[in-house]
């Protein structure tokens, strides 16, 4: 390529037979004998890519034996055809079989884009992969798109290569692209897409692949596991989130106030909610809030109930900030909310401008007012209803 | 945007730390970016006694920015491999000069002079006055051949390369993409041509002494794994880690493979320091490319507690002037009608400011829809 040449620099050598790539593959995972649902989510993710550049979408999943059930539910849910690397080394997730295994695959059969969910399985293993297979990834995404890219340092167009939409570390959401090297590698954010509804119509072809898993040195055993209580599991199915922030530590006059005044004024409406509306409640925090490592708080305001970038991204009917003040890293994992109501004394504070119902007060009034407003009027819907 | 030290990374220090108490060596912490805004934290971190941290490198060049976690996870490589070479080094050359039959004072000044740049562990040459069994002493009274010294400092230089553990934060608080501690792991395999594992969302670990192995608690989704790796191996430490209590036994062992101490100043390297292929890093070795940014505003209506104007009841089209506005339905909001027609309208009832209770209502509307 001219263009290069006359470039004085050097550049990481772009992948060979980069037009020999196809696909969209969604790693599906398997914890414990069992898909993990929301990789469900990755097959929408990867038919909105597939169906913008006319591609197939492959699920690409690992076990020492992928069942027919389980690969025929994959295509009912979207999936073009199942790509089952098996091999007993793969029965549980350990690092260096499935890096071996998916490399192996994903050399001989050159899928176009590669997404992970971005947990701490997809975390663990995508990376690795990544750099072994020479190639970018973006992490942490939260949609996707199919775009020219002009490459500015190559002076080089790209058409039609994947656009890797996550919040940017700044302000706003950056799109990052791959593209000189193949596959493109991603990671989405759970919550992101709603699985497509199954079809049971639907027919795909199932492809075993046995790798080798040659030169795998055993050097990390896999001991047991335990299960643990993810308190924020809640946070993903609920319909309700009260929120609460840093705000909590201070009430409006810069007095120090005991934050578990405030977690209480939160449960308190959430069982309200929860009791009188049946309906499902959870209380989430900010990552400020949770960072700040608050005595009163440990067990309370734990890394699991965490919202935005960085704990959960999600999608409640009506999400209720409280004390928060809005920073981008946040307001990227409640966008998904159907309404958002902001409490917040500041009236410039950035939560306020994507919320729907904005209170400026302190939230030390306003949750007793908010409770004793919400208590008045499911009382008189019941009345009405009974 | 100014540098400051990412706030996992304090949980990571704390698991490094363990380690260090633990099993005794030298805590290093190794940064990537511009020096003269590192250099600062870096002395924060030794003021600070409690992160225990005894010395740190700094890989900077300007031909290093803009690294994506693949060019990065390669420069980090590169440059453990440079940090893990000068300790090699080190007792190569205390060997070198025993085999060519210097004279002990030159082998004693020589094994003093490396000791106090923090290259020799207690156990080849030490300044302490309760550690006496040390190889240089032993070969200076007599007690080992030079053939014997030899041999045992080349299996010391040797066991280098398999002596050491990295660990790593979960991820940034900027980019967050938590990438760099497989990557390291995996770029640190090809360039020491042996498989290093790597074991991230470390929630606790411990090192069991007589197997080298290190027994590991991970957050695995919804449950913890615990895992047995081989050392060395990379560890990427999750927000919940909390350390230990060192257990007293072993503080002999402890001393013996400690070095004499905390070395404050930050060594630099360039690109070419670390013998970096320029190909590899740096913006030009970064398979990924940041786009333009984009804004993800939403327009909507927002009603505001107290201040809003909202419809009170379902009202049909309203005559104003020479405008016609509406219809509307009972809590549309109003704030973007005329003043003058708002305040008409909240005097005859049509209107009302939007309150608690209508807030209320509608986030019952909302959760039973």
């Amino acid at each position: 390529m001219a263009s290069q040449q006359a470039q004085p620099m050097y550049f990481l050598p772009p992948t060979s037979d980069l037009e020999s790539y196809r696909d969209v593959w969604i790693f599906i995972e398997v914890l414990r004998g069992r898909v993990v649902s929301y990789c469900l989510e990755g097959i929408a993710a990867a038919r909105k890519i597939a169906s913008k550049v006319g591609m197939r979408v492959g699920a690409l999943i690992a076990s020492d034996y992928v069942d027919d059930q389980t690969a025929k539910m994959l295509i009912e849910h979207g999936a073009d055809y199942v790509v089952a690397l098996e091999h007993p080394l793969l029965a549980d997730y350990e690092p260096f079989a499935y890096t071996n295994a998916l490399e192996e695959v994903v050399r001989e059969r050159k899928p176009w884009a590669l997404i992970f969910m971005a947990d701490e399985l997809g975390r663990d293993l995508a990376p690795r992969l990544a750099y072994r297979l020479v190639t970018g990834l973006a992490t942490d995404n939260i949609d996707f798109d199919v775009e020219d890219f002009y490459h500015g340092l190559l002076k080089e167009k790209f058409s039609n290569i994947l656009a890797q939409i996550r919040p940017d570390f700044a302000t706003r959401i950056a799109k990052i692209y791959t593209p000189r090297h193949r596959p493109q590698i991603a990671s989405l954010r759970p919550g992101s897409f709603k699985p497509l509804p199954r079809d049971p119509s639907r027919r795909g072809e199932v492809i075993k692949h046995k790798p080798s898993l040659r030169g795998y040195s055993g050097r990390i055993r896999i001991l047991g596991y335990e299960d643990i209580v993810d308190r924020g599991a809640e946070l993903l199915e609920a319909k309700l989130i009260v929120s609460l922030g840093l705000g909590i530590l201070r009430d409006a006059e810069g007095n120090p106030r005991n934050p578990l005044e405030a977690v209480e004024l939160a449960r308190r409406i959430i069982d309200l909610v929860r009791s009188k509306l049946g309906v499902s409640s959870a209380m989430g925090a900010s990552r400020a809030l949770i960072h700040a490592d608050i005595k009163e708080l440990r067990d309370i305001i734990t890394h699991d109930i965490q919202v935005g970038q960085t704990g959960k991204t999600v999608s409640p009917r009506v999400y209720i900030a409280a004390g928060i003040s809005g920073a981008i890293q946040h307001r990227v994992g409640i966008l998904r909310a159907g309404n958002i109501v902001s409490i917040n004394i500041d009236p410039r504070a950035p939560i306020h401008e994507i919320a729907h119902y904005v209170i400026i007060d302190d939230l030390y009034r306003a949750l007793p007012k908010l409770y004793e407003a919400l208590e008045r009027k499911i009382g008189e819907r019941l009345a009405r209803v009974g | 945007m100014d540098i400051v030290l990412n706030p996992y990374d304090r949980k990571t220090i704390e698991a490094a730390d363990y380690m260090r108490r633990r099993v005794g060596g030298k805590l290093i912490a190794l940064s990537m970016g511009p020096h003269p805004k590192i250099i600062p934290i870096m002395n924060d971190l030794f003021e600070a006694e409690v992160s225990g941290i005894d010395e740190a490198y700094i890989l900077s060049d300007k031909r290093m920015a803009g690294s994506d976690t693949w060019a990065t996870s390669y420069t980090l490589s590169k440059g453990i491999v440079k940090i893990l070479s000068i300790h090699r080094e080190a007792i190569e050359a205390l060997a070198k000069a025993i085999e060519a039959g210097e004279g002990f004072d030159r082998i004693e000044a020589l094994a003093a002079d490396l000791y106090r740049k923090n290259l020799l562990p207690n156990r080849i040459y030490s300044d302490k006055p309760s550690v006496r069994e040390t190889i240089v002493n032993m070969l200076l009274e007599g007690r080992i051949s030079r053939e014997n010294a030899v041999e045992i400092l080349r299996d010391e230089a040797s066991r280098i390369y398999r002596d050491f553990m990295m660990f790593c934060g979960m991820k940034t608080s900027d980019g967050e993409t938590g990438n760099v501690g497989p990557q390291v792991a995996e770029a640190l395999s090809q360039e020491l041509g042996m498989e290093i594992p790597h074991v991230s969302f470390v929630l606790d670990f411990e090192y069991i002494g007589d197997r080298r192995v290190i027994i590991a608690r991970r957050k695995l989704i919804n449950m913890i794994q615990t895992v047995e790796t081989d050392i060395p191996a990379v560890l990427t430490i999750h927000a919940d880690y909390s350390a230990p209590p060192v257990p007293l036994a072993g503080r002999r062992d402890y001393l013996l493979n400690s070095y004499r101490g905390k070395n404050r100043d930050s060594r630099i390297f360039s690109a070419d320091d670390i013998k970096a292929d320029p190909r590899y890093i740096g913006l030009a070795g970064s398979p990924t490319v940041v786009g333009p940014g984009v804004d993800i505003g939403r327009p909507y209506a927002r009603k505001i507690v107290g201040l809003s104007i909202i419809a009170a009841r379902d009202i049909d089209k309203i005559a104003y002037g020479d405008k016609v506005f509406g219809p509307f339905r009972r809590g549309d909001l109003l704030d973007s009608l005329p003043e003058d027609l708002k305040r008409q309208m909240l005097s005859r009832g049509e209107a009302k400011v939007f309150d608690y209770d209508d807030l209320a209502e509608e986030i019952i509307k909302a959760l039973q829809s």
